[in-house]
């Protein structure tokens, strides 16, 4: 027990040491939380349009409306139509409307040709949907009482930060477990300290809590602190049990610590450290864990592939514990999941690290 | 001067290639990331949903017909209770659930029907708010405008997320391999002492960092080119615009991420501390860049940071070039911006560097 504490303070004090990586290590997670949470959205925030309006005086009273309309943001006018599709790019609009004489001369009814950039498809169908109900409204005034009501379990006024947050603890939670762990086991590769280490009659598994200690508790911190900046700056409660949403997240950490060992144990140089966290584990675990995308909404073979990822068990449980409120039992696939696959990073690190040493 | 810019590249090439695990990483990232992940994205406007019937009439039919046979919807689930369609929910198969109240047709009738109700599975926000938006385009009649208004899908026809996620992929790995290989190199340099003894040969430092900043922008190049190859083999994807604009776009707007990393390798004091500056740094300018979500999804401020974000600039530019098929001339600001921001990030390196040194 005593040489594990020696070899935690030893680490311990090469963090805090360095203050700029201690700063970057304690505070950046919470400016980064707070910066992105605040960023990125899942849905369109503001609709920038062109309008092309060829019709003249008669479609000013839509174009008004659309000037008014909410989540319409910029509106570029447009000479011609040949313009449209530059303005996507130079004005950076989302879609563009042609307003045009219907067949029939100047008693037709307008024409409206909505271009929509569906580049990003999540989009079109928001764009497409207030666009077409301001052009309606403008023309025929308010529409009736719509058929049906939509109500929304778990969240009831649909709070969108919901959405990011649990992927941007997930990525906080692999940058410091996994990439900046990995770089701490690397760095004693690469400074040649851990042929010191060997002599010391600490063995690897002592080595390994040791060195986990410090970067689990600092993980430990940054799922505290989270927690506290979700309730107080996005208004995300937990539904669940604080307990066990703690617990879960501090799981995550750990298995995310595991897979940092891992790679931070075979690879000689930071440099291979860094590009197999980034492309094989940063990567896979923002776009194949649900963050950006459903995972239900992917082909089904790549459905079986995004669930080796141990992102998308996170935010899987994330989202039963703190949206849905749901226990242990419903969750319990996940945390096994979790569990299984530490003990098994755990394991082959381990085997790693003794190589390492038994070769210095 | 011809004769020290050659001994700098050579030494700069002959430091590449004795890292063999470099390029390797190099060629498999391509692979990894372009080739395999936007293979995972599917159709993110498929509708899954149950449907509660409980009146069973003529009318409720029809609507779960319209349902059924929508091509934004996959095959619904039929259940005959709430609580039957929730367990479904718990258990993530759906995302939605349509109750079509009893007495629907009699009331519809009478001219005062109740309404259907839509549970949608709002800790799931992006497949609910689509699924709902789906689901009253697809219900609440477009009567009025038939006819009307026409719309017109440009860029991406098939409704795939995979285009979007492509390009923002191959802008990452070329952000990556720019600030990760430059900023690593330079902190070797500084770690081992040859920056110094460098110097001391007279080399001038401008010229240095200059041949270095050179050979890792055509680094970038071969990762482009790697991953345009990887692009064509596995999804067909063509250029809109031209290759030559294409390698033009990406070699200025290269230059800002590179300077970047010499920055940071310049300001950090130890190697340990210039890697987490790197991956913060990174991570922040990922987010901003647009190549997550884009620039229309992003909330006030973000919309500044986003502007002043060179890998905004890289992805924007790709994007420009190889899905819109726009001139490049309608990024001038940005050409200029980045420019500028090599100029700076370019001598305040030399200066610290010199310092340090």
């Amino acid at each position: 027990m005593r040489g594990i504490w020696t070899v935690a303070r030893k680490e311990l004090s090469h963090i805090l040491r360095d203050k700029v990586s201690g700063l970057i290590l304690l505070a950046l997670p919470a400016l980064f939380f707070i910066s992105i949470g605040f960023a990125i959205s899942i849905d369109i925030q503001r609709i920038d349009l062109a309008i092309i309006n060829t019709a003249g005086p008669r479609a000013n009273e839509v174009v008004n409306h659309l000037y008014n309309t909410e989540k319409v943001g910029k509106i570029v006018m447009l000479d011609s139509p040949s313009e449209v599709e530059k303005s996507f790019i130079r004005d950076g609009v989302s879609a563009a409307l042609v307003i045009s004489e219907g067949i029939g001369g100047y008693n037709a009814p307008l024409k409206f040709d909505l271009f929509i950039d569906c580049s990003f498809s999540a989009n079109v169908v928001a764009i497409k949907n207030h666009i077409n109900s301001a052009i309606k409204s403008s023309i025929i005034g308010p529409g009736s009482d719509p058929p049906f009501t939509i109500r929304y379990l778990y969240n009831a006024d649909l709070n969108r930060r919901m959405a990011t947050i649990p992927g941007v603890i997930m990525i906080i939670l692999i940058v410091v477990s996994t990439m900046i762990f990995s770089i701490s086991i690397n760095k004693e590769k690469v400074h040649g300290t851990s042929r010191l280490l060997s002599l010391t009659p600490l063995g690897p598994i002592r080595i390994v809590i040791g060195k986990t200690i410090p970067y689990f508790l600092i993980s430990l911190i940054h799922i505290s602190y989270l927690i506290f900046l979700g309730q107080s700056i996005f208004g995300l409660g937990i539904n669940g049990s604080f307990l066990l949403y703690f617990l879960f997240c501090a799981l995550f950490s750990f298995n995310s610590m595991m897979l940092g060992l891992l790679v931070g144990s075979y690879c000689k140089t930071y440099e291979a450290a860094l590009i197999i966290c980034w492309f094989f584990i940063f990567v896979p675990n923002v776009f194949l864990s649900g963050f950006v995308m459903p995972v239900n909404n992917m082909p089904e073979a790549m459905q079986t592939i995004s669930r080796l990822v141990n992102g998308y068990h996170f935010i899987e449980g994330y989202r039963g514990i703190a949206y849905k409120g749901t226990g242990l039992s419903e969750n319990l696939p996940f945390i096994l999941y979790l569990s299984i696959q530490s003990l098994v990073f755990l394991i082959l690190a381990l085997l790693g690290f003794s190589r390492r040493y038994s070769k210095s | 001067m011809m004769k020290r810019f050659h001994s700098i590249f050579k030494h700069e090439v002959l430091s590449f290639v004795r890292a063999p695990l470099m390029y390797i990483l190099m060629i498999l990232c391509p692979i990894v990331v372009v080739g395999f992940i936007p293979r995972t994205l599917g159709n993110i406007n498929k509708v899954r949903c149950a449907i509660v019937d409980m009146d069973r009439s003529s009318s409720s039919r029809e609507i779960t017909q319209i349902i059924s046979s929508a091509k934004d919807c996959l095959p619904p689930a039929w259940c005959s209770s709430v609580e039957e369609a929730m367990g479904l929910m718990e258990h993530n198969s759906i995302a939605m659930i349509i109750v079509i109240p009893e007495g629907y047709e009699r009331d519809l009738e009478l001219g005062s029907p109740q309404k259907m109700t839509f549970l949608v599975d709002g800790a799931r926000v992006l497949e609910a708010d689509l699924s709902a938006s789906q689901m009253i385009s697809l219900l609440s009649g477009d009567d009025v405008s038939k006819g009307i208004i026409s719309h017109h899908r440009l860029y991406n026809d098939e409704d795939h997320a995979e285009e979007f996620y492509l390009v923002s992929l191959i802008s990452m790995s070329l952000m990556l391999v720019a600030i990760f290989l430059i900023g690593l190199s330079v902190i070797g340099e500084k770690k081992n002492n040859t920056l110094s003894q460098i110097i001391v040969t007279g080399v001038d430092m401008r010229l240095y960092l200059g041949v270095k900043v050179l050979f890792y922008s055509l680094v970038v190049i071969i990762e482009l080119f790697l991953c345009l190859a990887v692009g064509y083999i596995v999804y067909d994807m063509t250029i809109a615009s031209s290759l030559g604009q294409l390698i033009l776009v990406t070699y200025i707007f290269t230059f800002p991420l590179l300077f970047i990393g010499v920055f940071i390798a310049s300001i950090a004091r130890n190697d340990v501390q210039a890697i987490h500056m790197m991956i913060f740094l990174i991570i922040f300018l990922v987010m901003l860049s647009s190549m997550i979500a884009p620039l229309a999804n992003m909330s006030g401020i973000s919309h500044y940071f986003c502007r002043i974000n060179p890998a905004y600039w890289l992805t924007k530019g790709i994007r420009a070039v190889i899905i819109y098929g726009f001139p490049l001339r309608t990024m001038l600001p940005e050409f200029v911006a980045g420019i500028l921001l090599s100029v700076i990030f370019f001598f305040s390196s030399i200066r610290l560097l010199k310092r340090i040194s």
